[in-house]
């Protein structure tokens, strides 16, 4: 087993956009807000958006820590199922508002796809990456 | 090792200069992909509004265009009711000039389901209707019964589903095609459901401000002018004969969203025009520097027994690939963020937004990848002209 310490673009990059993720989904691409006090469903899905960025942050940072090529490649292959997992969360595992229009459907929706297909993205290379590595080693 | 393998080799060798030169290929794929579908989403956006409006005049209430903004009803979908007696039809009717018209009923409901937005419910006359009714024949053949609504493509609610407006269950039976405008986020029914609403909505305490018998108001009458009269004619004459109601000619209403949306597209155009120039005028800088870089390197490749021709054939792969590589990652980017976020832009520009259709889109992505693998090697073909002309042994000596 390698203990080669070389710098982690892949895992950094995973780690950014995690915390971009889970930072984003109660902030700035937040879901809808009710002046009342209550909640829609879409509030709901948001705060499944904002487990799963904890979650993908903390096997983002464990990749960050722990050089080894089998433990990158396992969290980095739990981190491309999970950001998968994510993407389908607003609209499609918890429904969203009624009308396109609305925030949670032309901002939160969207964003949350973009940056999960971007996390399953590069937690595809970076699983390669470790995988090839590994295969090395062995 | 072969020369075909060296343009690859090239590439990963310097990190720094491939990722520099990728990004600027990247960037003239990003502008050409995202402003070319930006561009013509608007264009569509605008083609579809005048087919979904159908007709050539609206006319409301003269007191509506006090209350409301007309343009925002009937083109943006903000929500908004007025209320006139339903006689008015017979007296339009009378109009010279008219030769098919249909009334309207609106209501905006204050809370459907989970939105805390309202949402526009335009009751149709099924029996004369011509600018929603083809629409809906599209999805839905047959006619609307109590209390079924036809919903926008941007109201999220499924076929088979029911929405609850003012405290009724409207069972949704069919929904309508996108148009890129805010007729996509309005609720269509029949005038009998639409009054049966309005009565709820009394019933709960709203008021909605109808003098007169409920059973017997319109909102508005959709007017088609028969062929040979004039439209403007048409208009001053039910302004001048019919009182109390205000008629709009619908180009009117399309030439201040024509206006913008040329002024936009314009913009855009003339954004991706600059963004390219500057692309291309760096790219050339670039290739340029690497002529003085990378003479040692095509010094020693001649001496090793590489042809001029193959040199320059070298050189023009290396940009090839990285033009590949940047349009392919440009184009991807740029469709991972103007496809998802199209609702956004459309609120953001506040016009009529309508996304090319799938073959459309393969299309622009197609033709975005095939100009920057012109240009890219294009912008190198110089340079490799200028490396395959050195002179391998001035080159060495003057290193030594």
């Amino acid at each position: 087993m390698s203990n080669k310490r070389s710098f982690p673009v892949f895992q950094v990059i995973i780690l950014l956009l995690s915390v971009f993720l889970t930072v984003s989904v109660r902030t700035f691409f937040g879901a809808c807000v009710h002046d009342d006090g209550t909640f829609s469903t879409c509030h709901w899905a948001g705060e499944a958006v904002f487990g799963s960025g904890i979650v993908l942050s903390v096997l983002a940072l464990l990749s960050c820590i722990f050089p080894q090529s089998g433990i990158r490649a396992g969290l980095a292959l739990s981190s491309l199922v999970l950001s998968l997992g994510t993407a389908f969360i607003p609209g499609n595992l918890i429904s969203l508002c009624m009308m396109s229009s609305m925030r949670c459907q032309s901002i939160m929706k969207p964003a949350v796809m973009v940056t999960s297909v971007l996390l399953a993205v590069f937690s595809l290379i970076a699983f390669l990456g470790a995988f090839k590595r590994l295969k090395a080693e062995v | 090792m072969t020369p075909r393998q060296l343009p690859l080799r090239n590439l990963k060798r310097k990190p720094a200069r491939t990722a520099g030169l990728l990004l600027l290929v990247l960037f003239l794929a990003f502008s050409l992909f995202a402003g070319t579908v930006i561009s013509m989403s608007l264009q569509r956006g605008l083609g579809s509004l005048e087919a979904r409006l159908g007709a050539d005049i609206i006319v409301v209430p003269s007191s509506a265009k006090s209350k409301v903004d007309l343009d925002g009803i009937f083109l943006q979908g903000t929500t908004g009711y007025f209320y006139m007696d339903a006689g008015y039809v017979d007296k339009l009717q009378a109009i010279s000039g008219v030769e098919q018209l249909s009334p309207q009923l609106f209501l905006a409901s204050l809370r459907a389901s989970c939105c805390t937005i309202p949402v526009q419910v335009i009751g149709i006359d099924q029996a004369t209707d011509f600018s929603i009714q083809p629409w809906i024949t599209k999805s839905y053949s047959k006619a609307l019964g109590d209390l079924d609504v036809v919903v926008g493509c941007k109201v999220n609610a499924d076929i088979g589903e029911s929405i609850k407006i003012y405290g009724e269950n409207c069972k949704v039976v069919a929904r309508l095609d996108a148009t890129g405008t805010g007729l996509d986020t309005a609720i269509y029914c029949s005038m009998d459901s639409l009054r049966h609403l309005l009565e709820s909505a009394r019933a709960l305490g709203h008021d909605l401000k109808i003098s007169g018998d409920p059973a017997q108001v319109i909102s508005a009458v959709y007017i088609r002018v028969g062929d040979g009269y004039d439209i403007q004619k048409v208009v001053d004459d039910i302004n001048l004969h019919v009182r109390k109601v205000q008629a709009v000619r619908t180009k009117s209403m399309l030439t201040g969203i024509a206006d913008s949306l040329s002024g936009v597209s314009r913009s855009v155009r003339l954004l991706i025009l600059v963004i390219w120039i500057l692309c291309i005028v760096i790219l050339l800088i670039a290739f340029g520097m690497l002529i003085h870089e990378r003479k040692k390197e095509f010094a020693v490749l001649r001496v090793l027994g590489m042809s001029r021709a193959m040199l320059a054939r070298m050189m023009l792969s290396e940009s090839f690939l990285l033009s590949l590589m940047g349009s392919i990652l440009g184009t991807a980017l740029a469709a991972l963020l103007v496809l998802p976020f199209s609702t956004l832009i459309e609120g953001l520009l506040n016009l009529p937004f309508l996304l090319p259709d799938t073959p459309a889109l393969l299309g622009i992505a197609l033709f975005t990848v095939l100009a920057c693998l012109v240009i890219g090697p294009l912008s190198s073909a110089f340079a490799a002209f200028r490396l395959s002309r050195v002179d391998p042994a001035a080159i060495l000596k003057e290193g030594a």
